[in-house]
């Protein structure tokens, strides 16, 4: 690993190797500002061009150019700006709330950065060539390649776009996991959760959210890029294509209103008790809340399939469960006005910003309750109405709460104060450009959300005040920058707590040394911290006061691989095969690079007091995949049961021997993988080595079995878009999922041929053998999806 | 853990895997092949996770991550079934 000060390493090289967590954070916060800036002017195109009625003449962007600025305004807004926005604050300042001097995983996190990073680079690329135009819900049969309507596309920006879609989900998937095992093993010692500050609660619960919601969307994003680019058809199947899509996607699209919201609250929550001098009201059941309202919301999603034509039943559930999840919102925001009961209310521009965030969410919110009764939803879905719910929720709850974050935190991270007059003007007009954009859009609820343009004139005066509010915020976004950046230099020194806060972030100096921690936080059971133990030269993992941290090439070099990689596979081979060999590179280097995830001691880790911190990891990155695969098994069973009685009869295309020997395999290379950690534990490097080259072996032969079958298959007429029309839901179900599955044992070859070569060199052995045992575990993982595979397109 | 437990397991794997390719040759009824079948192989998953993968000797909160991603995932298989009859029949 390498050690390199300050002084001697260049800025460039430092930014893209670093791993420290105030520094990803950082990168985070500019690339994040970066997208809101490139989305917000894609919003002002698409106000101009609806502040009047113009007809298709006067346009000034075509009926093509404006889907596909509303599609990638959307997608980069919620899923390239705000929660990277939210994310940038946790990533430097959770480790520095909770007690932590970084993240649990250094490397990942910077190497979750960079696979956001090129994601936004492929979402960028998209818009170049012919960006997705169907809307930030991508429905089906839209994003068919051949679906033959007028918004319909083949353009190849769509497949870039799936590109971005899938790097984005697996930077997530990295970054939940991290924050995940930070959080629950990783706090100071007396840390216990119940002292942890809201924005901590708030990113903990998030966290968990975007572990199960994501991998929903990742999971239709493969389908949709194996519709697109193999032929098969899952979305454009008649037997409910369109409906699996929206299912898939809403489970995902409704807990992620909440994954960009919640870490907002936490904000206002950390921000209020600062400005109002008195500790927040209610907070233990703010956090109970925010629990249950994330709970909740894995069962809202259909609220937004009311008019789908989904049976009656099925829309009573979800109206009671979506009046259900409001509930928990009157509590939290009920307890939040309550703080600033008596309080002596200091009213600088972070406050201004929380509490015009919660102004703005009770209106958003209460606007959406509308949403969960039928009958108004049939009304208000396809107009305006939604269009500013949907923004007061986004825009007012979660990105002006942001921005009070970001002035909050700004002295900590440049040591410097921003102009405070500049700020409260910054507010003001947003405040005021925010509700002369959003709220005429109610009254223009009539007005269909998705045309280019209109010939009713009595829309036009809200539209143009809509219009001339963009402009007023939009401006008003100038005055933040211009604020931030003139106050890098010239802006008053902040000192360690400019705002009295009393959260652990403010203990230390602005900004933080790279160690954050001079001594380890101790906290007593009354809440007092106390600052005590080694001093930062006994810091683990080699910080000390003259080491920044540790930088590393490798995890951008392995995002920069993925990224290639799958371009090439949409675009040429050639550097699909480019993409491979970096990969292959990378992934090697990271390897052998020395980097150790030392357990803290003492830290507070309870319910996960006796789990190594790598072992926790790893089961909940494969909590993760039960939800990948269980969405991939559900859109089978789908449509499968859509199919009916056309499905071919057992053991007609899928021979059930060759399954049954698969299964044998997978099951056999289970127990050596197993054998091979008793091994490990007793020493024997033979034992290992027999076991893992077995286990390597079996893994290998089901592929080459695996592989045999799809030649035979194919030879036989059963392809990824078969002529007969009873055999195109089971080649499509068939290959996705098991293709998908074989995917996965691949990667665990590739896993088994590293850990081969490092036996070899005498490590894994005894004490050493938990790296044996966390990749049993995938492994072990990989065969109880075949055992559900087999009997599902086998025997049943 | 003990080498014959992991072969103990094995052995129930592999004949109940064996079980499930004799059931489907069998005369019974669809859906009570069915049932079984899908139940041994919810076994089988359960007997791996419990002990090759240890989760009967770890702490009962790691479970709780995988379990909590099952329990997530329970009402959007239920209720996107529910849609079917509506819909399409």
């Amino acid at each position: 690993m390498h050690r390199v000060s300050a002084t001697s390493t260049p800025a460039w090289k430092r930014w893209l190797t670093t791993t420290n967590h105030k520094d990803v954070g950082i990168l985070y916060l500019v690339t994040s500002l970066l997208f809101f800036v490139t989305a917000g002017i894609m919003a002002l195109f698409i106000r101009t061009q609806l502040a009047v009625p113009r007809g298709t003449s006067n346009s000034i962007v075509t009926q093509l150019q404006y889907t596909q600025l509303v599609t990638t305004h959307g997608l980069l807004m919620i899923l390239w700006f705000l929660s990277p926005f939210a994310f940038a604050f946790a990533n430097y300042f959770i480790p520095l709330q909770i007690g932590a001097r970084d993240l649990a995983f250094p490397r990942l996190n910077s190497m979750s950065y960079w696979f956001y990073f090129f994601s936004g680079i492929a979402m960028g690329l998209s818009f170049l060539i012919g960006a997705p135009n169907t809307g930030w819900t991508l429905y089906a049969p839209l994003t068919d390649r051949g679906c033959g309507g007028t918004l319909c596309t083949a353009l190849g920006g769509f497949d870039l776009g799936a590109i971005g879609l899938v790097l984005m989900v697996t930077s997530i998937t990295m970054s939940s996991v991290n924050f995940i095992v930070t959080i629950l093993k990783m706090r100071a010692p007396g840390m216990k959760l119940k002292f942890m500050p809201l924005f901590s609660w708030t990113v903990l619960i998030t966290v968990f959210m975007m572990l199960y919601a994501f991998p929903s969307l990742l999971a239709g994003a493969l389908i949709l890029f194996a519709d697109r680019n193999l032929g098969t058809q899952y979305f454009s199947l008649p037997q409910g294509g369109f409906l699996l899509w929206a299912n898939i996607f809403w489970f995902f699209g409704h807990p992620e209103v909440y994954i960009v919201l919640f870490p907002a609250i936490g904000l206002v929550g950390d921000i209020l008790p600062t400005f109002t001098r008195r500790p927040l009201y209610g907070a233990k059941y703010i956090v109970m809340s925010i629990a249950a309202a994330a709970v909740i919301s894995f069962i809202v999603w259909g609220h937004h399939m009311f008019v789908t034509g989904v049976n009656p039943l099925v829309t009573k559930i979800f109206t009671v469960s979506t009046v259900a999840v409001s509930l928990p919102f009157d509590v939290m925001t009920i307890a939040m006005i309550e703080s600033f009961v008596k309080a002596k209310i200091k009213l600088k521009t972070p406050a201004l910003f929380a509490i015009g965030s919660i102004a703005l969410f009770i209106i958003g919110g209460i606007t959406g309750v509308f949403l969960a009764s039928v009958a108004l939803d049939h009304d208000l879905r396809g107009g305006y109405w939604v269009v500013a719910h949907f923004h007061y929720v986004m825009v007012g709850g979660s990105a002006m709460a942001l921005i009070g974050g970001l002035y909050y935190w700004y002295p900590k991270i440049t040591g410097r104060m921003f102009n405070e007059r500049i700020g409260k003007i910054h507010f003001l007009l947003s405040f005021i450009g925010f509700n002369l954009l959003y709220f005429p859009m109610f009254f223009v609820s009539d007005m269909p959300r998705r045309i280019f343009t209109y010939d009713v004139t009595a829309w036009a005066p809200w539209n143009e005040l809509a219009t001339l509010g963009a402009f007023i915020f939009g401006g008003a976004q100038i005055l933040l920058f211009l604020n931030l950046r003139r106050s890098l230099k010239n802006g008053a020194v902040a000192g360690s707590n400019p705002w009295n806060g009393h959260t652990l972030e403010w203990s230390v100096p602005s900004p933080p040394p790279g160690y954050d921690f001079e001594q380890i936080p101790r906290i007593t059971e009354d809440g007092i911290v106390h600052f005590s133990g080694p001093s930062s030269a006994h810091i683990p993992n080699g910080h000390t006061h003259t080491t920044m941290s540790h930088l590393s090439q490798w995890p951008l070099l392995i995002a920069a691989a993925a990224f290639v990689f799958l371009v090439g596979a949409v675009f040429t081979i050639i550097i699909a095969l480019v993409g491979v060999a970096l990969g292959v590179y990378a992934l090697y280097g990271y390897g052998r690079e020395r980097f150790v995830a030392e357990e803290e001691p003492g830290a507070e880790s309870w319910p996960f007091n006796n789990v190594p911190k790598l072992k926790l990891g790893v089961w909940v990155f494969l909590g993760s995949e039960v939800i990948f695969f269980s969405v991939l098994l559900g859109a089978y069973l789908f449509v499968r049961t859509n199919v009916g009685t056309t499905w071919p009869q057992v053991d007609s295309v899928f021979n059930i021997d060759r399954g049954f020997l698969n299964t044998i395999i997978l099951l056999t290379s289970s127990l050596t993988a197993v054998l091979g950690l008793s091994f490990a534990n007793a020493g024997s490097k033979n034992g290992l080595l027999a076991s893992l080259i077995t286990t390597l072996a079996l893994g290998a032969g089901f592929l080459i079995n695996k592989g045999l079958e799809w030649r035979e298959l194919f030879s036989s007429g059963f392809t990824f878009n078969p002529a007969s029309t009873n055999l195109k839901v089971p080649a499509t179900t068939y290959f996705i999922t098991t293709g998908a599955h074989g995917i996965h044992v691949f990667a665990g070859l590739v896993m088994m041929v590293y850990l081969i070569s490092m036996t070899l060199k005498g490590h894994y052995l005894k004490e050493d053998s938990t790296t044996i045992e966390h990749f049993g575990l995938y492994w072990h993982f990989v065969d109880i999806v075949w055992i559900f595979l087999f009997p599902l397109f086998y025997l049943l | 853990m003990d080498n014959r437990i992991y072969l103990v397991i094995f052995a129930i794997l592999v004949g109940s895997t064996a079980g499930e390719v004799t059931l489907i040759r069998s005369s019974l009824a669809p859906v009570v092949i069915s049932t079984i079948i899908l139940a041994l192989a919810g076994m089988k998953a359960a007997l791996v996770a419990l002990f090759f993968q240890h989760l009967k000797a770890e702490p009962k909160a790691l479970s709780s991550i995988v379990l909590l991603a099952l329990l997530a995932i329970v009402p959007l298989l239920t209720i996107s079934f529910l849609q079917i009859p509506h819909t399409f029949h």
